[in-house]
């Protein structure tokens, strides 16, 4: 039995490539702290360093299974893969041998026939193996000491004699030092133990002096080491302030605030490195309990959540099956539930039929989950227990009519009971079942979706993302203002709802509206599109308070990334190469002199909270800068409500060139290619491209592994744009993140094929990204023009109005992002952006060709639009020669425009103008004024007026 | 039929009549056939000695314009029989001249009273759209007679704002 376990085992480590830990994330999963830990200790640095960085030792982690780690690094390698193969195979021993206690309680219990059963199901299970091959973590440890600690419990009780004691003291030591959580069932097996002995009138004492003596002497080496490093007493481990706080404060909702562990946080990390470990897990401490006492009511909740997480599993989170939601709670995790009920009825069945050793099975059941539903639970938490609960959910089914040809013979009363349970029982065997299939789906990495997405958002953004959910079966619920009525994404979507008026700051950043509205409709999930709300950390965390995943990073990684001082910071310490200059704001100007002088002029001054060129002065002569700084800080104060100024080398004409990056909820960061954006407009983008004409697979991939060390230092998720600016030499400098969808995300989507809205989508809902670095490949080029409603006579003054007449391009190669029609009359309430126009082909010509092409194809009538400047930008030798920087448009733009030639074709226009008053009488040049929109009766008024007065002077 | 065309300023006399397969045409003293469809509204498919050419209308409120390939051109039609064209092509700078506004915005200042004298080119109203304010001119020398709106007011592309004599 044991044997085939094994072998299996080993054999889905190999097959199922479980051994293979993405290097990308230090080894996620190989360990985490404890793997690190580990690595420090292979490396003769000691029992340190649990976060990498070298912060000395620690007291972070339990003694036991790190040294194991460490010891198998020591032989095999550190991180490498025969490292992973010997230590996975260890754990499937720890699960195989399980299967001794498993038997030999189950048998002492309620007899060989439970005992084979139990025994041969903890072998064969597939779940039971999940955890011994994808984990290198102490959960298979953990049941084989606690099952051994029940076997050792139960057999004390007519045990003679010294040894038993002393195994069970051993024992205990020995899980103390693996997982302490365990020792909350310590009392109740000691006083149960003495409780049986005690009745059959055994003595105890001694016994209970023996144990304890060699539990205390199992640890005292561990406490003592604790001790000489901290200058004080700590207890094996000392994160449980940590722990207490990721479960515990602001926005906590029964599970694991994952973005605010050191290794995901690097502020956190900070701190956690500044203040040293005891200080950073007495703070976390004292946070949380600050926090119960102000919200006990809260506490509660939630901790009624945790209670019913731990048995019905936690909703979203990794490898737990998920197949149906109904009720108050999530119970997306039907298999797991109901072995938790089967386990429950079987002791409760177990508790009634007075089965010896059945109260000591109660005892743990209830002693041994209390601290996850203080802190915080996960489906991992409960395997310690589950051989117990196998065992009694077994003894539950031997128990009924299920095997009605049982050779016990049955007293009366029992089969009344069987026959009147008989039918809950069946129940309950037939829903386990049916969540078997569910477990064959999980396999398969099924995840459930969202059902219905609020798209907080208008224009061509809002329709993209509508489409998207149009294409995962999502419903989409779009919103809009008194002006949006008849706008391209309400008319695109499931279902729409009126926000307020035209102004932004009623209808489209209204949080309290928009939520309103996305509780009315039942939407599980926020799209926030780009702009507006999309990188405002306030609304994130108002949608996560009310439980609606906003789909984009965490609100912590969003406002780090949102100050640029901070930004700055923290990408200094993870090694991200910056733009010269300081990552404070500055103190004073003698302090912007000395920098100054110190990087060279010309400088920058930017707002710390900056954004959209606000705040912003370059400066060029050292007599400038007072001048400039006065007046950068105010500017700052006015537009930010901030006047942090910081200070920068400024580049001259540098390139613009960003890296997309996707980060899951797992740990897993990829980046997709560049795209260049060095031609703009008063530092709005009008043109981008992607792959980069200068950007080469090295730099590429040296840019991709800055940005996804970005990504990482600000534990940050879901879609993002890393930019960067390039010296003339290639040098690149990180910029800033954009913590939110791009508007020229279509460009990466068509060279990598990969649809990132519904990545964006699939993230947010907890899914693993499907693909990892090797897996990305960059095929072909693609060009996106920003089509706005400006006018290219009038220096790009915005011309919104009405669409008379609107001929859109097709054929191969382009892709029109649109969010507009014939007929509809654009707004003067937003960014007038029109739509995106996207040519690509196998190289960069021809993409040029055709995005040419495609322009001339696309007529856009009775708004002024920037389509010329694109035919200008795309026929110009040097933008074809990719000589590219952000000063380009601007050198370009004060070069006269030169004419098209008319090639006889005013003479065509001339006679068309006749062609179109014969062929089209009912819409000759005067009566276009009717068309005019809502007014047509005042207008008319005043025309007669004009006509009048004309026909008198 | 016989038209007085203007294109980007320049004008041509143009002379239409049906023929087999299409339209002879008069320009300017030159003849051609002409193969023409109206596609759909405001879109012309013209062949011209088999050279295709596809024309698309805009009409603004003020004005129309006419675009063939990237080419756009603004485009005046005049019926020389007709008594109001005739005296609408009687001069650009004569009689009473309406200030239209080019977009939808709102009007945020009023810089000339009724009655006043403007010169050509300074400024009569201010309106902003998109955060952009845009001064609306006065084409030509004379007196305000009407302000046909008021601060504060939402314009439409093509309303008429003030009337300059």
């Amino acid at each position: 039995m044991m044997l085939v376990s094994l072998v299996l085992q080993i054999a889905a480590i190999g097959l199922l490539h479980t051994y293979r830990f993405r290097p990308g994330e230090d080894h996620f999963a190989f360990g985490w702290e404890m793997g690190r830990v580990a690595r420090s200790i292979a490396l003769g640095q000691g029992f340190s360093n649990p976060y990498g960085d070298s912060t000395g030792p620690t007291g972070w982690e339990p003694p036991l299974y790190p040294y194991l780690i460490g010891g198998v690094f020591k032989i095999a390698g550190v991180y490498s893969d025969a490292s992973a193969w010997v230590l996975l195979i260890i754990n499937s021993l720890f699960t195989v041998l399980t299967c001794i206690p498993i038997f030999l309680i189950a048998n002492k219990v309620f007899g060989a026939r439970v005992a084979a059963w139990s025994a041969w199901i903890w072998a064969l299970l597939p779940y039971t193996m999940y955890w011994s091959i994808h984990w290198v973590w102490d959960t298979t440890l953990t049941p084989l000491l606690l099952s051994l600690i029940v076997l050792v419990s139960l057999e004390l009780e007519d045990w003679h004699g010294w040894k038993g004691w002393a195994i069970f003291g051993a024992l205990w030591g020995v899980a103390a030092l693996s997982n302490p959580s365990m020792l909350s069932f310590l009392p109740f097996s000691g006083l149960w133990v003495w409780y049986r002995r005690h009745k059959r009138g055994l003595p105890s004492t001694a016994g209970v002096v023996l144990a304890s003596a060699i539990f205390f002497a199992c640890l005292t080496p561990w406490l003592v080491r604790n001790y000489r490093t901290f200058g004080q007493f700590v207890f094996i481990r000392d994160d449980f302030g940590l722990q207490f706080r990721l479960g515990n404060g602001p926005y906590a909702d029964g599970i694991l605030m994952a973005y605010l562990q050191p290794n995901m946080n690097n502020l956190e990390f900070e701190k956690f490195r500044s203040m040293g470990e005891r200080a950073y897990t007495e703070d976390c401490k004292r946070q949380a309990f600050a926090w119960i006492r102000n919200h006990p009511q809260r506490f509660v909740a939630i901790s009624s959540k945790r209670f019913v997480y731990y048995w019905a599993g936690v909703p979203r989170a990794t490898g737990s099956l998920r197949i149906f939601e109904f009720g108050p709670f999530d119970f997306r995790n039907s298999l797991f539930l109901a072995s938790s009920v089967l386990a429950i009825l079987g002791l409760v069945l177990a508790v009634r039929r007075k089965k010896p050793g059945a109260w000591l099975f109660l005892w743990l059941v209830l002693s041994y989950p209390t601290v996850y539903y203080l802190v915080f639970p996960h489906a991992r938490y409960r395997h310690p227990i589950e051989p117990e609960l196998l065992i009694v959910a077994v003894f539950l089914f031997s128990e009924t009519g299920l095997n009605a040809t049982s050779l016990e013979v049955r007293t009366p009363r029992v089969e009344r009971f069987s026959r009147t349970r008989f039918s809950t029982i069946a129940a309950t065997a037939f829903l386990a079942n049916f969540c078997m299939a569910g477990a064959g789906r999980e396999c398969c990495g099924h995840i459930p979706m969202f059902k219905k997405i609020l798209v907080a958002n208008r224009g061509e953004i809002a329709v993209r993302v509508i489409r998207a959910c149009r294409e995962l079966g999502i419903a989409s619920v779009a919103v809009y203002s008194d002006v949006d009525r008849a706008s391209l994404h309400v008319r695109k979507a499931d279902e729409a709802y009126h926000l307020g008026a035209a102004p932004a700051a009623q209808s489209y950043l209204n949080i309290d509206k928009i939520l309103e509205v996305a509780k009315r409709t039942g939407a599980d999930a926020i799209h926030p599109g780009y702009g507006f709300l999309s990188e405002n950390a306030e609304f994130a965390q108002a949608c996560a308070d009310v439980g609606v995943k906003f789909v984009g990073p965490t609100p912590t990684a969003m406002e780090m990334m949102g100050s640029k001082t901070r930004a700055r910071q923290a990408m200094e310490k993870a090694g991200v190469p910056l733009v010269p200059g300081a990552s404070r704001g500055l103190e004073s100007f003698a302090e912007a002199e000395r920098i100054a002088a110190k990087i060279g002029l010309p400088v920058m001054l930017k707002a710390a909270a900056g954004g959209g060129g606000k705040g912003m002065r370059l400066v060029h002569a050292p007599g400038e800068l007072k001048l400039a700084l006065e007046a950068a800080q105010s500017e700052a104060q006015r537009s930010f409500r901030d006047s942090e100024v910081y200070i920068e080398k400024a580049m001259v004409n540098p390139r613009h060139i960003e890296m997309q990056v996707l980060a899951d909820q797992h740990g897993n960061t990829i980046y997709l290619g560049e795209r260049e954006c060095s031609i703009q407009r008063r530092h709005q983008k009008v043109l981008e491209e992607s792959p980069s004409p200068i950007v080469d697979e090295e730099m590429r991939r040296h840019m991709g592994e800055v940005a996804v060390r970005v990504v990482k230092a600000a534990g940050y998720t879901n879609a993002g744009t890393v930019e960067f600016l390039v010296d003339q030499k290639n040098n690149f400098y990180f910029l800033e993140m954009n913590t939110r969808l791009q508007v020229e995300h279509p460009v990466t989507e068509v060279i990598t094929g990969l649809d990132l809205v519904q990545s964006q989508i699939r993230i947010a809902a907890g899914e693993k990204l499907p693909l990892m670095q090797e897996d990305v490949s960059l095929r072909g080029h693609a060009i996106e023009c920003r089509i706005y409603a400006e006018d290219p006579d009038n220096n790009y003054f915005p011309s919104p109005g009405k669409v008379t007449l609107l001929l859109e391009p097709s054929g191969p190669g382009i892709r029109c992002d649109s969010g507009i029609y014939e007929g509809w009359t654009v707004p003067i309430d937003y960014d007038p952006l029109l739509t995106k126009l996207i040519g690509y082909a196998t190289d960069r010509q021809q993409a040029i060709a055709r995005l040419m092409r495609g322009l001339d194809e696309y007529f856009i009538g009775g708004i002024k639009t920037n389509i010329s400047l694109f035919r200008r930008i795309l026929g110009d030798s040097d933008f074809q020669a990719g000589k590219l920087d952000t000063g380009y448009l601007e050198r370009s733009l004060a070069r006269p425009v030169e004419h098209p030639q008319a090639g006889g074709r005013a003479e065509v226009a001339a006679i068309a103008a006749g062609l179109f008053a014969v062929l089209d009488p009912s819409l000759s040049q005067n009566s276009s004024i009717a068309d005019g929109g809502g007014r047509i009766a005042e207008i008319q008024s005043n025309w007669k007026r004009v006509g009048r007065a004309e026909g008198l002077s | 039929m016989t038209y007085d065309v203007s294109i980007d300023g320049k004008r041509y006399r143009l002379e239409l009549s049906r023929a087999e397969g299409g339209w002879d045409c008069r320009l300017d003293g030159r003849t051609v056939h002409i193969d023409a469809v109206l596609a759909r509204r405001d879109v012309l498919s013209v062949i011209v000695d088999g050279k295709a050419h596809e024309i698309k209308r805009e009409r603004t409120a003020t004005n129309t314009y006419l675009s063939v390939g990237s080419a756009r051109y603004l485009a005046e039609l005049r019926d020389p029989r007709s008594l109001r064209d005739r005296r609408d092509g009687a001069g650009d700078e004569q009689g009473p001249q309406k200030l239209i506004a080019s977009m939808p915005g709102k009007v945020v200042r009023v810089l000339a009273q009724p009655n006043s004298e403007v010169e050509v080119g300074e400024g009569v109203i201010v309106v902003e759209a998109m955060k952009m304010q845009n001064e609306i001119k006065s084409p030509k020398k004379g007196r305000v007679r009407n302000i046909l709106t008021s601060v504060g007011a939402t314009v439409n592309a093509g309303d008429v704002l003030a009337i300059v004599e």
